[in-house]
């Protein structure tokens, strides 16, 4: 009996012992993959940095500045100033279609069953009509920007 | 082991044959055998005391030992969980307000040598001075036979010189790794951003250390690994910087000016969002200090924010704000203006006659000194002092730049009536356009005090100590952008932009005594939109003149006003400010708006 127990003990042992040494054999590739890791890291950071730095070169306002200056002749860019603002009201906005739909449409049936049992035509409802206006004019819902029309200049010129 | 038995047979009987007690001779065999056991457990004892005596010692002398290595060896963190000592740059970048870079770290190499490695000695002597014109051959060579063992030779090299020095084919020029500072916006910000040099430098790193401007005043900061490499943020905005500089710039040449100085501050949380100093230097090659000369001409002085000069007829408003706020007057009470004002030996003139009297608005807006005087000495010299004070005109500026606090305000030796006369419109009291900048922002922005910073404000600070009642900062507001519409200041109007502001010309005091007559300084203060003021501009002028006419003009409506007017005309679509538009189309602004 004692004999066995010792034999287990040897065994257990040994068994620890090699578990051990694999453990610390995997650990030291792990730190030493960290450590590689670690310094690529440091690389690919120290790429981004310079990366960085030729980004923030590059754009550099004196830089952009020459760049505006020398491709003036296609890009017309100038600096921003307060006149660029305008208010919304004075946008053109683009023309509406028109569309040609004379014939009166009848909407009363797409309205909802009136819970007081009231007739369509008493809640209001009207045949909708889409196309020319009494006036003739095909842009009822444009905003009337004539009055400004100075103010963008001639090639800009609205519709 | 044979055992002797306690009553041998033999003995026994033999000793009854001689009438003797036989139990004597089992008594002593019992003797013997507790003696040969005790002789025996004592050895025992003795080996297992030494045996834990000796496991003992090898314990001790393994703690000892392991006490001993790490008090010897270098601090090292734990492999597993050391982060990024070395994957971290060294030291923090530095943004502007919206995350542009305005300084950030380059990896590059420095050269040294070492002699005894060296194959061929004036070969690689003769190779560097090819390479770098500012090394001597023969000098180099000399140092090189010398006994020294190691020389540095540069501390930075591009990479082209790198290659060069590779193909000299030297094994004793080796390289160091180096971070090296880089501003790649050049000249913009540079006395904001300072300037680095190295530390300490070994071979395989150097220290970086900050030796002016912000780069001084963080470098803790900076330089701090606890801070993860967290970025420093400025409250400059780089675009508005470069713009300002630009305009001011072509200003400054226009007019001829030694220098020029452009504060630009957020008026409710004393951000400074620009602030440009001309001349100014390229940080990456920052130049020594000059030895000679006036300190003052040193592109390294940062005339913003050290620049101490008596700034002039700016200083009316604090005037007329206390005025207005002690009760001595209102904008319409009319005040004696005629001249020449004679006080304890010393005349006060206006730049032109101006009448009898004018309205406190009038004294504003046509900037008379006399008027000024005039309403100091009602207004008495201790509540002008408190009041000077209680706008942090009478300390340093605490900005975050060690130029800014170092840059006192010189105060007149004995404040008299004379004093506080001259102090009404700008004379006698000395202080930098940072002052003036943050002086306007806590005055005119509804009258609480602004404390002027350069890092950007993410939460929007608690109103300062109220420094004036609201209604005297509106109605100073008033004047100011009337001072514009019909003052002295009439080129500073930007359509859409509702600017006010004073002029400032004061003539420049000679080192002797006594003030120069063809040398000024010229400010102009403005405040826009003056309805709410959402910014302060200073601009100052070292020396202008203008000559576009038949005599030279030297006064602040001429030089600064217009200078300062393109500028806000450029910078405020930029800060995000829409101009205030007339439904008809015009941007005619009209006083009714108020």
């Amino acid at each position: 009996m004692r004999a066995l127990l010792y034999l287990a003990a040897t065994v257990l042992v040994i068994g620890l012992a090699y578990w051990a040494y694999n453990e610390n054999y995997a650990t030291q590739a792990q730190l030493k993959r960290v450590d590689q890791m670690q310094r690529q890291i440091a690389s690919l950071r120290e790429r981004l940095g310079v990366l960085h730095a030729e980004w923030a070169y590059l754009n550099r306002p004196a830089r952009l500045r020459d760049l505006v200056q020398l491709n003036d002749p296609s890009l017309h860019l100038i600096p921003i100033s307060g006149g660029q603002f305008r208010a919304v009201k004075e946008i053109a906005y683009p023309r509406v279609n028109p569309r040609d739909v004379t014939a009166p449409v009848d909407l009363s049936a797409a309205l909802p069953p009136d819970p007081l049992g009231l007739p369509t035509r008493a809640r209001g409802a009207v045949p909708v009509k889409v196309g020319p206006d009494d006036t003739g004019r095909t842009d009822a819902g444009r905003i009337d920007v004539s009055g400004v029309g100075s103010v963008f200049g001639d090639k800009e010129g609205l519709p | 082991m044979i055992r002797t038995p306690l009553r041998p047979l033999a003995s026994i009987l033999s000793a009854r044959d001689k009438g003797e007690n036989p139990d004597l001779i089992e008594a002593a065999n019992i003797r013997q055998r507790m003696e040969a056991r005790r002789d025996r457990d004592r050895q025992r004892a003795e080996i297992r005391l030494l045996v834990l005596a000796l496991s003992f010692l090898a314990a001790f002398a393994v703690v000892g030992l392991r006490m001993g290595i790490m008090s010897a060896s270098r601090p090292q963190e734990p492999k597993t969980e050391r982060v990024a000592r070395d994957i971290l740059a060294q030291r923090a970048d530095i943004l502007d307000r919206n995350g542009a870079v305005l300084a950030t770290n380059l990896v590059t190499n420095a050269l040294y040598a070492q002699p005894p490695m060296m194959v061929d000695k004036p070969a690689a002597a003769r190779g560097l001075a090819a390479i770098f014109p500012d090394m001597n051959a023969d000098r180099l060579l000399a140092e090189f036979q010398s006994s020294r063992k190691f020389i540095w030779l540069r501390r930075k090299l591009s990479p082209e010189q790198q290659q060069k020095v590779y193909d000299i084919g030297e094994p004793g020029l080796l390289f160091g790794p180096r971070e090296m500072r880089l501003y790649p916006n050049g000249r913009l910000a540079a006395q904001i951003l300072g300037g680095t040099s190295f530390g300490r430098q070994g071979v395989k790193s150097a220290e970086i250390i900050g030796i002016a401007g912000v780069e001084h005043s963080f470098d803790r900061f900076l330089r701090d690994p606890a801070n993860g490499g967290a970025p420093l943020r400025l409250s400059i905005d780089l675009t508005v910087q470069a713009v300002t500089r630009r305009v001011l710039a072509g200003g400054r040449k226009l007019l001829r000016a030694k220098g020029a100085a452009a504060v630009l501050m957020d008026a409710h949380t004393g951000e400074v969002v620009s602030m440009v100093s001309l001349p100014d230097f390229d940080p990456n090659k920052r130049p020594a200090p000059r030895a000679k000369g006036d300190p003052t001409d040193d592109p390294l002085f940062n005339l913003a924010a050290q620049g101490v000069f008596e700034l002039g007829s700016v200083f009316k408003v604090f005037n007329a704000a206390l005025a207005l706020e002690r009760g001595v007057a209102t904008p319409q009470t009319m005040i004696d203006t005629k001249g020449p004002l004679k006080w304890a030996g010393f005349t006060i003139k206006d730049f032109h006659n101006l009448g009898p009297r004018l309205s406190l608005t009038d004294v504003i807006v046509e900037s008379s000194n006399i008027g000024s005087a005039n309403l100091a000495r009602k207004i008495g010299v201790a509540p002008q002092q408190a009041f000077l004070k209680k706008l942090g005109l009478l300390k340093a500026v605490p900005l975050q730049l060690a130029e800014a606090r170092q840059a006192r305000p010189i105060l007149p030796k004995r404040w008299s009536d004379l004093s506080a006369m001259t102090i009404a419109y700008g004379h006698g009291l000395a202080v930098s356009p940072l002052h003036l900048a943050a002086a306007y922002a806590s005055v005119l922005n509804g009258g609480t005090r602004v404390t002027p910073t350069l890092l950007k404000v993410t939460t929007p600070p608690k109103p300062g100590p109220r420094v004036v009642s609201e209604k005297t900062s509106q109605a100073l507001r008033k004047m100011l952008r009337e001072v514009v519409l019909r003052g002295t200041a009439s080129m500073g109007d930007v359509p859409g932009y509702d600017v006010g502001g004073k002029t400032g010309t004061a003539n420049k005091p000679k080192p002797g005594g006594g003030y120069y007559q063809d040398r000024t300084v010229s400010t102009f203060a403005s405040i826009f939109p003056a309805r709410d003021p959402k910014y302060v501009l200073v601009v100052t002028l070292d020396e202008p003149v203008e000559t576009s006419g038949p005599k030279p003009r030297r006064t602040a409506g001429w030089t600064a006003v217009p200078v300062a007017a393109e500028i806000i005309r450029r910078v405020a679509p930029l800060l995000g400010l829409r101009p205030a538009i007339d439904p008809a189309g015009t941007m005619e602004y009209t006083l009714s708006k108020y």
